[in-house]
């Protein structure tokens, strides 16, 4: 799985591209709690060239919520492919996570 | 020639339609071999047909990754069995390791586990995935169908 991360204002958009598995997701725990610690309390995560998740992937998405929530921040997912979309749905992590549709609807909800 | 070429090269008899496959206990070896079955998959034109390719192999997936974790206790020497039979009408799939099996009956009981929890989700995806599931071997084989 390849991330970027930008800044757009006061939130940090990391964009994932690939497929997410425990492994693949290391690195993103590892920004994530970066940029926690650094402060940043508004994380959305860019999901549109993200083709693949296992339950190990989601595991990881579980924690980083966690750690931003015990953070007192925010996390938001925007673009996610109609599979991966899916999963979210049946597994119930949709009725956790805030997913949108498009970039500006997910910035202008932070 | 890349490592990936090797392993390709190491895989064993695909037989009309049915795939038998034998690979150690190894995250990598898991991960070249799902590479090598979605082309498998997407060359007999699997992925005209929706979301049947990311759902085959996610099943595999979690199904090896038990296997490995649990079944074979992440110990590298320990081979895994992996059979497809692929008809006209639906794709089975049988996934095999050495450990001495687990209280299915247990974990199909159960519902997705809580929203919070960071795990317990592998053998429920399969169930919700697939239009079949069943066990052998009291556990240590775990067999799943999906109809076309």
């Amino acid at each position: 799985m390849e991330i970027e991360n930008r800044r757009e204002g006061d939130v940090e958009i990391i964009v994932l591209e690939g497929e997410m598995d425990g492994e693949h997701a290391i690195p993103l725990r590892n920004l994530v709690d970066n940029l926690v610690k650094d402060g940043t309390d508004k994380i959305l995560l860019d999901c549109s060239d993200l083709t693949y998740m296992n339950s190990a992937g989601m595991r990881e998405l579980i924690a980083i919520y966690k750690l931003i929530i015990q953070n007192n921040g925010s996390l938001k997912f925007v673009n996610l492919q109609d599979d991966i979309k899916e999963l979210f749905n049946f597994t119930n992590l949709s009725n956790i996570f805030s997913i949108y549709d498009n970039l500006e609807q997910a910035l202008g909800d932070f | 020639m890349s490592e990936s070429s090797n392993f390709l090269q190491s895989l064993p008899f695909i037989e009309k339609n049915e795939l038998n496959i034998t690979i150690n206990s190894s995250y990598s070896e898991k991960r070249k071999l799902l590479e090598f079955l979605v082309n498998h998959f997407k060359l007999l034109h699997f992925d005209d047909e929706g979301s049947l390719v990311f759902n085959l192999k996610l099943a595999l997936d979690e199904a090896i990754t038990n296997a490995i974790m649990h079944g074979n206790k992440k110990i590298e020497q320990k081979k895994i069995y992996i059979k497809i039979l692929l008809t006209r009408k639906r794709i089975r799939c049988s996934v095999k390791d050495e450990g001495e099996g687990f209280d299915y009956e247990q974990v199909l009981s159960r519902s997705f586990p809580d929203l919070m929890s960071e795990s317990g989700r592998g053998i429920l995806l399969i169930n919700k995935l697939m239009d079949s599931l069943s066990f052998g071997g009291r556990g240590s084989e775990i067999i799943f169908e999906k109809l076309k």
